[in-house]
């Protein structure tokens, strides 16, 4: 009982802290275009990266698979608007996120990578669905601008659905944990991810 | 068993509801193409001269009218 109380345990920390990461490093490269008081790069600084950082290595440290996995899924959704852009790499959007996918696949195995890219898709077209107005008043078009906004709550329920069928024993914990940590932020800025 | 229903469930919403939207769309600009010319033309003639230029004013207006009953002079 007890160690299947601790992995769960774990694998939700674990999906919190890479969050934490994930956002920081999100609102990091984004600090150009938000300049509003809820940017966390804003009030940390220059060590909002180095927090980031931290935070990562702390999900690594809790459950390497899943954090990874989904910082690697978090990465390619994050190449979504940039496919056709080339990168320092010389290489570009597309051949990237097909290189993270492939090394995902490697170290991780498939399903679990299946199960990150999934969850991530259906995070990202909530946050999309959520920040419809905001992203509007910025000139900014997301999933819910291009797709509508019923077409994008309809996809987010079945990404989720299928991130649930690829990792059945994984998904309540991530699923715990992403609930927790996007409470936490949705209460600290007041309805805005 | 559960998550394949819920699946196929949500998949029929999303596809029906695509469906729904792009005939919708297709019947809205049908609609559009036939009904705004009339629109204009039940305007202009209320108003007495062509609603979106103005101008010619009754010329154009008895032109149009001779016109609907083929008559050009």
């Amino acid at each position: 009982m007890w160690p299947a109380m601790f992995e769960f345990m774990s694998i939700t920390c674990s999906v919190i802290f890479c969050a934490m990461s994930i956002k920081l490093a999100d609102d990091f490269l984004d600090q150009d275009v938000d300049r509003s008081e809820r940017n966390f790069a804003k009030k940390i600084g220059k060590g909002t990266m180095l927090y980031g950082m931290v935070s990562m290595a702390i999900a690594v440290s809790l459950n390497a698979s899943i954090s990874v996995s989904l910082f690697f899924a978090s990465y390619i959704i994050g190449m979504f608007h940039d496919l056709k852009r080339y990168f320092p790499s010389h290489l570009n959007g597309i051949q990237e996120s097909l290189l993270v996918f492939i090394l995902g696949v490697f170290f991780w195995g498939w399903r679990t990578m299946l199960f990150s890219i999934f969850f991530v898709i259906s995070i990202q077209l909530l946050d999309d669905y959520i920040d419809y107005y905001t992203d509007q008043l910025i000139g900014q078009r997301n999933w819910a601008h291009r797709l509508g906004r019923v077409e994008c709550s309809l996809l987010f329920l079945l990404n989720l659905l299928a991130a649930w069928l690829v990792c059945e024993h994984l998904f309540p914990a991530v699923f715990l944990g992403t609930v927790v940590f996007y409470s936490a932020i949705l209460y600290y800025q007041r309805g805005r991810l | 068993m559960m998550l394949w229903t819920g699946i196929a469930v949500v998949s029929g919403l999303l596809v029906g509801y695509i469906w729904g939207k792009r005939d919708g769309v297709i019947y809205g600009n049908q609609q559009r193409t036939v009904s705004v010319p009339l629109l204009l033309r039940q305007q202009s003639f209320e108003k007495g001269y062509c609603v979106l230029c103005h101008e010619p004013k009754k010329k154009w207006i008895i032109y149009k009218l001779r016109g609907q009953y083929g008559k050009r002079n």
